[in-house]
C-alpha cells in the first residue's frame, strides 16, 4: 500500500533527539532523503551521520533561520515532500499564579509560532509536487493538565493550526495533520514527571502509575517509535484522504 | 505494504463485505496477504467477492445472535483463529425525519449499526484476546438533518468504541473507530439524491455546496482510501493507538 517513497525528502525539526531522532531514522529506513534540525549541533550530526543524512541547525523561533534550513534542503535536494513539525520545548511547569512568564514566552515562541514559521517557509517548496506536513502535538492539546499551562496552551494552539491550515492548502494537494501522543517514555517524560511531582507533592513513579499507566487501556506508556509510525502512516499515500486530522496516539488513556 | 508491518496470513473478518467500502476492506486486506472472512446479509454480494478475493464467504444478519456466533463459530474452525474483526456492517436508516419515524424503522437502524457491533465484537473477544488482535468500527460523525437514527446508532458506536477498548486493551486487544467522511458509494449517492430532493437542487449543486465546498480536498473519499486507514489501524504500526477515532474525510470543517 503506497508508492515507494524513494528519492522523497523529509525535514524534521527537532531530529537530533527522543521522538524526532525515531521520526529521522524511520523516515530513512523508508528511503526518505532527511534533513534533521534542531538548535544543537551535536546531536544532529550524530543521527545524520547514522541515518546517511543532513544535519542543519536552526531554531525554529527564528524566521531567518527557518528561511535558511528550507533554503539548505532545496539547495542540497532539490525538492521537499514531507515536514515533520517535531521541535517543542516543556515550558514551564508550574501554576498558574507563579508563572515565569519569559519561560511561557519561549513555550509559546517554539511550540506555536516556530511550527506556524516552518509551515510558512515549506508550503512553497510542498506546492510544487503536493506532500505532507506532519506536526507532533500532545494530548495535552486536547485536554489541559494541572502545572502544564504553557504546553497544553500552545499545543491546543498547534491543533488550531493544523486545522486553519489544512483547509488552506488542501487544494494545492497538500494534507496536514497532527499526532496527539500522550506517555511517550523517554529522558523528558520522566524529567516532566518529576517536575510535576515536586508541585503536586508527589512522586514521579506514582504520577506515573496513577496518570499513565494505570488509566490507559493497554496498561503502558507508549515508546518513541510507536509515535514515529503514526507519523509514517500520515505522510504516506494510505493516508491520502486525511488532512486536519489530529491522530491521538496514547495507549488509549481516559481522563 | 503497509508503513510499520505486514498483516500476511493473519485472519480478517469483514462485515458488509459484499459492497462499497466493506468490499473495498476486504480487498486490501487480501492484498495484504489475510485470509478473509467476507460476511455480508446478501448471499449473493458475499459469495461474489469471496470468489474475487479468495476468501471464505459468509452470509448472515449480524442483528441475530445465533448468526453472529455461527460467523466466529466458521472462522475458528476454517482458519483456527481470529486476528482482525472490521465492523462495517451498516444501513443508512429510514431517511427521513424524527417526526416521520416509524418505531420499527428506528430500530432495524439501531439493531444493524450499533448492536450487531456489539454482538460482533462480543463473540469475537474470546478470539481476538488469544492472538492479540484488533476491532476497526467503521463509524460517521456526520450530523444530518432527516438522518436522526442513523446519526444517533453511528455516535452511540463511539461509546461503545471507547468502552470496548478499556475492557479489552489488557488483553492486548486494541479497538479503534473509523469514520470516513463522503465516500464515493451508492449509499452516499442515495444521501446526496435526498438532500437534492428536499431542497429543490440538482445533485450537482448538492454535492459542490454540502460536501466539496466543505472538504480541504475539494473531492470525495474513495474506498480504497477508508480501506488503507483500516490497514494501519489494524496493523503493527498503529500498535499504541486504541479507544481513538481516526477520520478520514479529505479534510472536512
Amino acid at each position: 500500500m503506497g508508492s515507494a517513497p524513494q528519492d522523497k525528502v523529509c525535514v524534521v525539526t527537532g531530529g537530533g533527539t527522543g521522538i524526532g531522532a525515531e521520526i529521522a531514522r524511520l523516515f530513512a529506513a523508508q528511503r526518505y532523503r532527511v534533513v534533521v534540525s534542531g538548535r544543537r549541533l551535536q546531536p544532529l550530526d550524530q543521527i545524520a551521520a547514522e541515518i546517511g543524512g543532513l544535519a542543519v541547525t536552526s531554531d525554529v523561533s527564528d524566521e531567518d533561520q527557518v528561511r535558511t534550513l528550507f533554503a539548505v534542503c532545496e539547495k542540497t535536494y532539490g525538492r521537499l515532500d514531507v515536514l515533520v513539525n517535531n521541535a517543542a520545548v516543556r515550558g514551564p511547569v508550574m501554576a498558574i499564579d507563579q508563572m515565569d512568564v519569559a519561560g511561557w514566552d519561549e513555550a509559546i515562541s517554539i511550540n506555536v509560532t516556530g511550527v506556524a514559521l516552518c509551515i510558512k517557509h515549506a508550503v512553497p517548496l510542498l506546492k510544487r509536487h503536493g506532500g505532507s506536513i506532519i506536526n507532533i502535538s500532545s494530548v495535552s492539546g486536547l485536554r489541559g493538565k494541572a502545572t502544564r499551562s504553557p504546553y497544553s496552551a500552545s499545543k491546543f494552539a498547534v491543533n488550531g493550526l493544523t486545522q486553519a491550515v489544512a483547509f488552506e492548502v488542501g487544494s494545492d494537494g497538500i494534507r496536514v495533520n497532527a499526532i496527539c501522543p500522550g506517555g511517550v517514555t523517554g529522558e523528558r517524560f520522566v524529567t516532566s514527571q518529576a517536575l510535576r511531582a515536586k508541585v503536586l507533592g508527589t512522586t514521579a513513579e506514582a504520577l506515573i502509575r496513577t496518570q499513565y499507566e494505570e488509566p490507559s487501556a493497554l496498561k503502558r506508556l507508549l515508546e518513541p517509535g510507536e509515535v514515529a509510525q503514526a507519523t509514517l502512516f500520515l505522510a504516506s499515500d494510505a493516508a491520502a484522504a486525511i488532512t486536519g486530522e489530529l491522530l491521538v496516539v496514547d495507549c488509549g488513556r481516559i481522563s | 505494504m503497509t508503513p510499520g508491518g505486514t498483516l500476511a496470513g493473519k485472519v480478517c473478518i469483514v462485515t458488509g463485505a459484499g459492497t462499497g467500502i466493506g468490499a473495498a476492506i476486504a480487498r486490501a486486506f487480501a492484498q495484504e496477504g489475510c485470509r478473509v472472512v467476507v460476511n455480508d446479509i446478501v448471499g449473493a454480494d458475499a459469495e461474489r467477492i469471496a470468489v474475487e478475493i479468495d476468501g471464505l464467504a459468509h452470509v448472515g444478519d449480524i442483528s441475530d445472535e445465533a448468526q453472529v456466533r455461527a460467523l466466529m463459530t466458521t472462522c475458528e474452525k476454517t482458519h483456527g483463529g481470529l486476528d482482525v474483526l472490521v465492523n462495517n456492517a451498516g444501513v443508512a436508516g429510514a431517511r427521513c425525519t424524527t417526526e416521520e419515524m416509524a418505531m420499527v424503522d428506528f430500530q432495524r437502524t439501531l439493531a444493524v449499526n450499533l448492536r450487531g457491533v456489539m454482538l460482533c465484537i462480543k463473540h469475537a473477544a474470546p478470539l481476538l484476546k488469544r492472538t492479540r488482535g484488533a476491532v476497526v468500527n467503521l463509524t460517521s460523525r456526520g450530523v444530518r438533518p432527516g438522518r436522526g437514527d442513523y446519526v444517533a446508532s453511528k455516535s452511540a458506536l463511539f461509546g461503545l468504541n471507547q468502552a470496548a477498548a478499556q475492557e479489552l486493551g489488557p488483553f492486548g486487544v486494541r479497538v479503534n473507530a473509523l469514520s470516513p467522511g463522503t465516500v464515493n458509494t451508492e449509499m452516499s449517492r442515495l444521501s446526496i439524491a435526498q438532500v437534492a430532493r428536499r431542497e429543490g437542487c440538482s445533485e450537482e449543486e448538492v454535492l459542490k455546496a454540502h460536501y466539496l465546498d466543505k472538504t480541504a480536498m475539494r473531492r470525495m473519499v474513495e474506498p480504497d482510501e477508508v480501506a488503507a486507514a483500516a490497514l494501519f489501524l489494524a496493523g503493527d504500526g498503529a500498535g499504541a493507538v486504541t479507544g481513538t477515532e481516526l477520520v478520514v474525510n479529505g479534510g472536512r470543517m
